[in-house]
């Protein structure tokens, strides 16, 4: 192995360490009064682990997702639609009802140029034990603008 | 100059390769209410069966109706070996429940399958937004024929 390639190699593991989110670990809590409550949430091991992306509702950008994070999204109850974008955008509607909690799949597909975001609402079974191991994500707040392309 | 070449290439590549299939194909119905019934429903109107229109509060002698839809996905990276496109299907299913004062519930079903195939060269194939929107608008037109075929057909024997 030429010492270029054990550099590389190296540096890419140090980035993929380096990019896993950090915060307080998981904690359940319920939706309040006439509220759904949507945990988003982004497995730890997955596809395209440097690609980072934010979920958002409308224009308005939830939380900017990194693999081993979550954040619990507080929503009005009926039709939602979440949508996130890197060389191509995705969106996946819910029709959100009060008091019903709601778990969002946000990982990284295959791309043509670059890995694509994909949003995928998964039963609670699924996704307790991989929430189990996440930790809080801060929300996207004052993060980069997000404007639809579309 | 080089870029510009390869984005019309991908372009051409691109175009007419992406599919959008819906199945069972939704008919054409006619949007006009024609029954007055108490609504039970949380979801979006534009999915509800346009057969109903609301009743009055209080009209004793109108229907219930309770409506619940649903999607689920699926998906492959692969048509076939000579095919190699990505494919997404959205099921989408509603269930209706029509009941009439002193008599028993009616349960109705309705499904659609739509089916988008693309390239990975496709950026922005239609979302499951946009699939799942329009297998809902098709079980609402399979409602929607059923319902006015069924009153059709009992307006038809009281003649």
């Amino acid at each position: 192995m030429t010492r270029a390639l054990r550099a590389g190699l190296l540096a890419a593991a140090v980035l993929a360490a380096a990019c896993a989110a950090s915060g307080p670990p998981f904690e359940p809590v319920d939706p309040p009064p006439g509220k759904a409550l949507v945990y988003i949430y982004r497995p730890e091991l997955g596809y395209g682990p440097l690609v980072r992306f934010n979920v958002a509702v409308k224009d308005q950008p939830i939380v900017y997702v990194i693999r081993g994070g979550y954040f619990p999204y507080v929503a009005a109850p009926g039709e939602t639609e979440f949508w996130a974008g890197t060389e191509g955008q995705v969106a996946v509607t819910e029709s959100l009802r009060a008091g019903h909690t709601y778990y969002l799949l946000a990982r990284a597909s295959e791309g043509y140029w670059i890995p694509r975001p994909r949003l995928e609402f998964v039963p609670r079974e699924e996704a307790e034990d991989v929430l189990e191991g996440c930790v809080l994500l801060p929300p996207a707040g004052e993060g980069p603008k997000t404007v639809r392309g579309r | 100059m080089r870029i510009r070449g390869l984005a019309l290439l991908a372009s051409v590549a691109a175009c007419g390769c992406v599919s959008v299939e819906t199945a069972p194909e939704p008919p054409v119905t006619d949007p006009s209410p024609k029954l007055h019934v108490h609504l039970e429903f949380e979801g979006d109107r534009a999915y509800l069966p346009r057969f109903f229109d609301e009743a009055p509060e209080g009209d004793a002698a109108a229907p219930t109706v309770h409506y619940e839809y649903q999607a689920s996905y699926e998906d492959g990276s692969r048509v076939s070996f000579f095919d190699r496109r990505h494919w997404r299907e959205v099921t989408a299913q509603g269930v209706l429940q029509l009941e009439r004062p002193r008599t028993d519930p009616k349960t109705m079903i309705e499904q659609c399958v739509v089916t988008v195939k693309y390239p990975l060269i496709v950026f922005n194939p239609p979302t499951d937004s946009d699939l799942r929107r329009r297998a809902l608008v098709c079980v609402r037109d399979w409602f929607d024929a059923r319902l006015t075929h069924a009153s059709v057909k009992t307006a038809g024997e009281e003649k």
